[in-house]
């Protein structure tokens, strides 16, 4: 079929999802977020209402927000040769069931890290993270070893001695 | 200017400051040389590190740190044609074919002598530069800051990404979130959720270290996980023989390294314009003026001095803005502008006149820091080859772990770890869907002093219609709107064409 119109238009998809979302995240914060976990204050003007700044900053967003789904609708509907965008560095750009799954691992891993480190402190939690991040990435069953054990301990025993610093 | 910088020297010039940049080098490069980890990642890492050390010490090891990774980044250029860094890719040009043709250690001496030689030049222009811009900083008033600084903003939005949009969109949830904590002004709670840990706001160091160096590992991570076939690193051979740099063959490129060197400086000096943009700039106009441009591409030597003077040259002009106005030129000096906080020290054009000692120290550090690279990245190329062909599965995991306990070192804490994971995931998020982490990480830094000057130029002036009365903010508020509307015919013309 060759080069679908699905294809081509992937990140101006995104884009408006993207938009979507961050409009709607910019309506919470300004009629939840903003009035009721700032502290009210007396003040002569509103520019020094501690809620000032945080307004301007997230109506310009949600307004932002809105110009991107519109450019990116406009863009699809004229069928327009889209710009492609890049990443700031050498990255894949996209966001769909992979990287939705990634950020899902991620998010348990991150979890699971901090509460095994609460529980077991650091050293038991970084040896964990490392093998499970080396076995994941195919690393040698020899260095994965050595390194998941060795560089906690090397860490830790180098910021005692050297700076006085305990890891949890 | 010449007994402080004097005086600057007998600062660091002691054993432990000396080896402290000594060190700060050996890391820039080991880390500027792994594809994707990069300097600017072992900077955001280490600051948090030097919470212990001593000012001057702190920013010499930090400036040991952007030295080496500036030039680290060429190495895997060279070798592998993976650029450690974006500031790089220019390099690989001219760097991988020479490498090809069996001179991989003549091309890397070439992008180390370049880049000190750049790096040097930039320095020299800041040292005579920066008191004068700090006393014309002086001058400028709440409107003018206000202006600066929303003009810097927009400048690296509409650089750092294709659509202007998405960078200023980064920009403002970066200028949102440096909201959350105690406002400056009143002292009163704003969206800390009653957590005692945000009343100082987010933590600088969770977002330096999340998005910035942290999502980049976790990304890279997750495609060694997907990808079948694992990493493969072939290495060129070589003759040791040939692999000589003689000075004749350095100095005969003078003319390329000085216009390179001065051109990098002079995209220093404007925010957002980066290494990268410095690199290839450098490259097409020494292919312009080059007697042999056709030699160009095919491991000429002279692309090599003119791409990595240029974009070495740049950090040197970056600290401009960033000492007299407090305005970060590139992330490198952001990330530096977070040392100094740590340290006590307000950038701005008073940094001058209250630490002015500290800042001749660091220019004496930057250039000693120059001697010491150009020896260090001799020497040492065995070691970043040899770091180049660790296992990528190892290094990023252990990457992890550093970023951590970098984090947790100055404030001693799971909840600023929880932050920085958190971070993190916005970051990957961020980065997969083309937003700017860069115009990201500014805003957040910028959003503190566009508030303050914001409502001091309300408060003085009634409105902000002082924005187009001022002739300094007048002439910032027009630049301006000629960058936005620059970015609104860049993307007009590459769709039709």
């Amino acid at each position: 079929m060759g080069k679908t119109g699905s294809d081509i238009h992937k990140m101006p998809r995104l884009n408006i999802i993207t938009g979507c979302v961050l409009s709607f995240v910019g309506l919470v914060v300004i009629f939840w977020i903003i009035p009721f976990h700032i502290d009210p204050q007396q003040v002569d003007y509103l520019v020094n209402s501690p809620k000032f700044f945080p307004y301007v900053s997230v109506v310009v967003l949600t307004l932002l927000s809105v110009l991107l789904i519109i450019q990116n609708i406009l863009r699809m509907k004229r069928q327009k040769k889209v710009v492609q965008e890049e990443s700031e560095e050498i990255e894949v750009l996209g966001f769909g069931w992979n990287e939705a799954i990634n950020l899902g691992i991620f998010t348990v891993g991150s979890a699971a890290y901090i509460f095994l480190m609460a529980i077991a402190g650091f050293i038991v939690a970084s040896i964990v993270l490392l093998a499970v991040s080396m076995y994941f990435a195919r690393v040698n069953i020899r260095w994965l070893i050595i390194t998941s054990v060795g560089v906690p301990i090397i860490i830790q025993q180098l910021l005692w001695h050297t700076l006085s610093i305990s890891l949890p | 200017m010449i007994d402080q910088l004097l005086m600057g020297f007998s600062a660091i010039l002691t054993v432990s400051n000396v080896l402290f940049i000594m060190l700060g080098i050996v890391t820039g490069i080991m880390f500027g040389v792994l594809p994707g980890v990069g300097g600017v990642t072992a900077l955001a890492m280490l600051i948090p590190a030097t919470f212990y050390l001593p000012p001057v010490t702190a920013i010499a090891f930090l400036i040991g740190i952007t030295k080496g990774g500036t030039s680290g980044g060429a190495i895997p250029a060279i070798l592998i044609n993976a650029p450690g860094d974006p500031a790089n890719v220019a390099t690989a040009r001219d760097g991988y074919p020479l490498s090809q043709k069996g001179k991989p250690i003549k091309a890397m001496r070439m992008a180390l002598y370049s880049s000190v030689f750049g790096d040097f030049c930039s320095d020299m222009v800041l040292i005579l530069l920066a008191a004068p811009f700090a006393l014309v900083a002086l001058k400028l008033g709440p409107a003018e800051t206000t202006s600066l600084v929303i003009l810097a903003l927009t400048m690296i939005a509409s650089l750092s990404t294709r659509n202007l949009i998405k960078g200023l969109i980064a920009t403002t949830l970066g200028l949102f979130l440096s909201t959350v904590g105690l406002d400056p002004a009143n002292g009163v709670e704003r969206m800390t959720f009653g957590v005692v840990a945000l009343f100082d706001g987010i933590s600088l160091n969770a977002i330096a270290i999340g998005p910035l160096a942290l999502s980049a590992v976790v990304s890279q991570l997750f495609d060694l996980w997907r990808h079948q076939g694992g990493e493969v690193k072939k290495f060129p051979t070589f003759d040791k023989k040939k692999q000589g740099l003689t000075f004749g063959e350095f100095i005969s490129n003078w003319r390329t390294l000085f216009r390179s060197a001065y051109l990098g400086t002079f995209v220093g000096m404007l925010p957002g314009l980066g290494a990268t943009l410095a690199g290839f700039l450098g490259y097409q106009l020494a292919q312009r003026a080059s007697k042999t441009p056709e030699k160009f591409g095919k491991g000429h030597l002279e692309g090599i001095a003119a791409t990595e003077a240029a974009n070495s040259a740049v950090m040197g002009a970056n600290l401009i803005p960033t000492i007299a106005l407090g305005i970060p030129g590139n992330l490198a000096a952001a990330l530096l502008i977070g040392a100094f906080i740590i340290h006590g020290i307000t950038p701005g054009p008073f940094m001058m006149i209250e630490h002015g000692d500290l800042v001749y120290s660091m220019f004496a550090a930057m250039l000693v820091a120059n001697v010491f690279h150009a020896i260090i990245g001799r020497f040492g190329s065995p070691i970043w080859v040899l770091a180049l062909k660790a296992p990528m599965g190892i290094i990023l995991s252990v990457v992890i772990i550093l970023c951590s306990v970098g984090v947790y070192i100055p404030a001693p804490s799971l909840f600023e770890i929880g932050m920085m994971l958190v971070f993190t995931g916005l970051g990957y998020i961020m980065r997969k869907l083309a937003f700017s982490i860069v115009s990201f990480f500014m805003g957040f830094m910028l959003g503190p002093m566009l508030e303050h000057s914001l409502r001091q130029t309300i408060n003085l002036y009634g409105g902000l219609s002082v924005l187009i009365t001022e002739p300094i903010a007048l002439v910032c508020t027009l630049i301006t709107l000629f960058v936005i509307w620059r970015s609104y015919r860049a993307a007009k013309k590459e769709k039709n064409a």
